[in-house]
């Protein structure tokens, strides 16, 4: 089902039959004042995940890819190039956080993220006075039809009554996986998620994040630098100095 | 709302403490007020119990029943202008002995007619009007405290008048002494006994009706809550512990805005991961606030039934009351303005921003 992988327009238009991506990013370009310098972080970035499709993102820590992920999670604009988010270009009209709308923008990104988004972090970040069960209805509340499949499919229907303090790491980051899911996103954006965990319990948490990617048609983005779950992945990208090169 | 609820009660031990802090400082509060209404009862029991609404006094009186006089003709025509009941009072302050004993005590005598308006409840014996003693008189509660009971008889300290304890009343005090209730006939005895010259005159009048219009020349009309601030001492004294009351609830909710200002803070991380996940400012808002009403209210709560309890446990000598429409203003108060106090972490949280959750490597 992954057969079309492309990140340009170009061969997009040329090769494919498939819907339009779940997100789209277009010339992203992102400096920050280091010192005295400007440092550009994003050169001219350009990323298109479809439907069903699990791209992973690796690179050196510093290389840009948590600035890349937050600029596809609504949470930073890009100094140019777009966000298309579900064929709607977010960016246009709000270039820049300016002052006077602010509060509007921080707004309408936060319905973004509700609405489309769901994160998975480096360590799990569920809320501590939450069971199990509950985690999954912080973002929205979710069916309890819903609820029960996806706590069968990551196997934590018999720990769902459990506060993350009892839990291992390994089932709070699967909670966290639940709880990116249950709102029923367009586009999934993991950053780093094996970080906390041993081999095992990493590949076996990017794996089911793949099969809910691929049985849910997600499109999601993993940034890693866990270079033995990336045979999980449908495609592997390469972040380096600001650029990003498909390897795979 | 249930996200605030279940963290209150997932840390319940930390919460609990501060609710336990909230509920000492609130407990100190409503002790001090119930202190501020029992002194300030202490001096207007006796005339904020009188069922009257207002009283006539000399216009010169400046409000002080004990240095009015009325001519019994003003006094009349007082009457005959009157569409409801008047009463007269007399006000005198002396000093009384239990028969046998030299030592003093303080009596605010309070001259009434006996089968007027007037005339006080009776909480044990008998009431003047019932009576036959000569010269009988209902005592404040307090004297019991003093060793006086019903049938005693006790001496005017200045005439040597005796009078014979009736009964009992309770709540009546005048300017911090306890009150004395005689007829106005032992009253003019009285006066008779301390000055051959006295010749009868009246201190106020009281208007059981608020809408009377008297108008005789020399008098003037003044509402019950007038004459109780022309008590002297009674609005200074208000005044004073009534600041130190309302200060203490404003420090009670800026200690609870702290508190949950340094929580929050602790809680940066978690704040931030709900508003990169989607979380809206609203509900993120309507949490914190939830949080500190729940932990306000239910102080509130525990402190009013706190000092509730200990107001009937303490003795009757203690001036302390309690006025519940007193108590809720405050606990009402206390709650708004920790809410209000509760924006500091609002606004605290409102500016977490959620792209410092991702990574950390730039």
């Amino acid at each position: 089902m992954n057969e079309n992988r492309n990140n340009t327009p170009a061969q997009l238009s040329a090769g494919t039959t498939q819907a339009v991506p779940a997100l789209e990013l277009k010339n992203i370009t992102k400096s920050y004042a280091d010192g005295k310098e400007m440092r550009t972080v994003l050169n001219d970035v350009s990323l298109s995940v479809y439907p069903g499709e699990l791209a992973a993102i690796v690179g050196p820590s510093g290389c840009g890819k948590s600035t890349l992920l937050n600029i596809a999670g609504m949470m930073q604009s890009p100094d140019s190039g777009s966000v298309i988010l579900s064929g709607t270009d977010t960016t246009s009209g709000k270039k820049r956080m300016g002052k006077g709308s602010a509060s509007s923008t921080k707004r309408a990104w936060a319905k973004l993220r509700r609405d489309h988004i769901g994160f998975i972090f480096q360590s799990h970040q569920l809320l501590p006075y939450l069971r199990g069960e509950d985690q999954l209805d912080v973002v929205k509340k979710i069916s309890s039809s819903d609820k029960e499949k996806l706590l069968k499919e990551l196997d934590l229907t018999e720990i769902r009554r459990q506060y993350p303090g009892a839990m291992s790491g390994g089932e709070r980051q699967r909670f966290a996986v639940a709880r990116a899911f249950a709102a029923n996103p367009d586009v999934i954006l993991a950053d780093e998620p094996t970080a906390a965990l041993d081999s095992v319990r990493g590949r076996k948490v990017v794996s089911m994040i793949a099969d809910e990617v691929h049985s849910r048609g997600k499109a999601a983005i993993m940034v890693t630098h866990d270079s033995r779950v990336l045979d999980l992945a449908d495609t592997v990208y390469r972040m380096e100095d600001g650029k990003l090169v498909k390897e795979r | 709302m249930k996200l605030a609820w279940k963290e209150l009660t997932h840390s319940w031990k930390k919460y609990t403490l501060i609710t336990l802090i909230v509920v000492l400082m609130m407990f100190m509060v409503l002790f001090l007020s119930g202190l501020v209404d029992g002194l300030g009862r202490a001096v207007s029991s006796g005339i904020d119990n009188m069922p009257a609404q207002s009283f006539v006094l000399k216009d010169d009186a400046e409000g002080l029943i004990t240095v009015s006089s009325i001519t019994k003709d003003q006094a009349n025509a007082v009457s005959a202008q009157a569409q409801h009941e008047t009463a007269t009072i007399d006000i005198s302050r002396m000093y009384v002995s239990k028969s046998g004993s030299d030592e003093k005590i303080d009596v605010t005598y309070f001259a009434i007619d006996p089968a007027g308006t007037l005339a006080p409840g009776v909480l044990e014996g008998s009431s003047l009007a019932d009576s036959d003693s000569q010269n009988a008189i209902i005592l404040d509660d307090d004297f019991m405290a003093k060793g006086i009971s019903v049938g005693d008889v006790i001496r005017d300290s200045s005439t040597s008048l005796e009078f014979t304890v009736v009964g009992f009343t309770k709540d009546a005090m005048y300017s911090h002494i306890s009150i004395g209730y005689i007829s106005t006939e032992t009253y003019a005895n009285l006066m008779h006994e301390l000055n051959p010259n006295y010749h009868e005159s009246i201190h106020a009048i009281a208007l059981s009706d608020s809408t009377e219009a008297i108008s005789v020349d020399g008098l003037t009309v003044m509402s019950k809550a007038d004459v109780i601030n022309k008590i002297p001492g009674y609005a200074s004294e208000q005044m004073t512990i009534k600041m130190v009351d309302w200060m203490l609830v404003v420090i009670t909710a800026v200690i609870l805005a702290i508190f949950f200002f340094v929580i929050n803070l602790q809680k940066e991380k978690e704040f931030g991961v709900m508003k990169a996940i989607g979380v809206s400012m609203g509900r993120l808002s309507r949490f914190v606030i939830a949080e500190v009403g729940i932990i306000a209210t239910s102080g509130a709560c525990v402190a009013g039934i706190l000092v509730w309890g200990m107001a009937q446990g303490l003795p009757a000598t203690m001036p302390f009351y309690l006025k519940t429409q007193n108590v809720l203003v405050i606990l009402i108060a206390f709650i708004l303005i920790s809410l209000a106090g509760s924006l500091i972490s609002i606004i605290k949280v409102g500016r977490i921003d959620p792209a410092e959750i991702i990574g950390g490597d730039n």
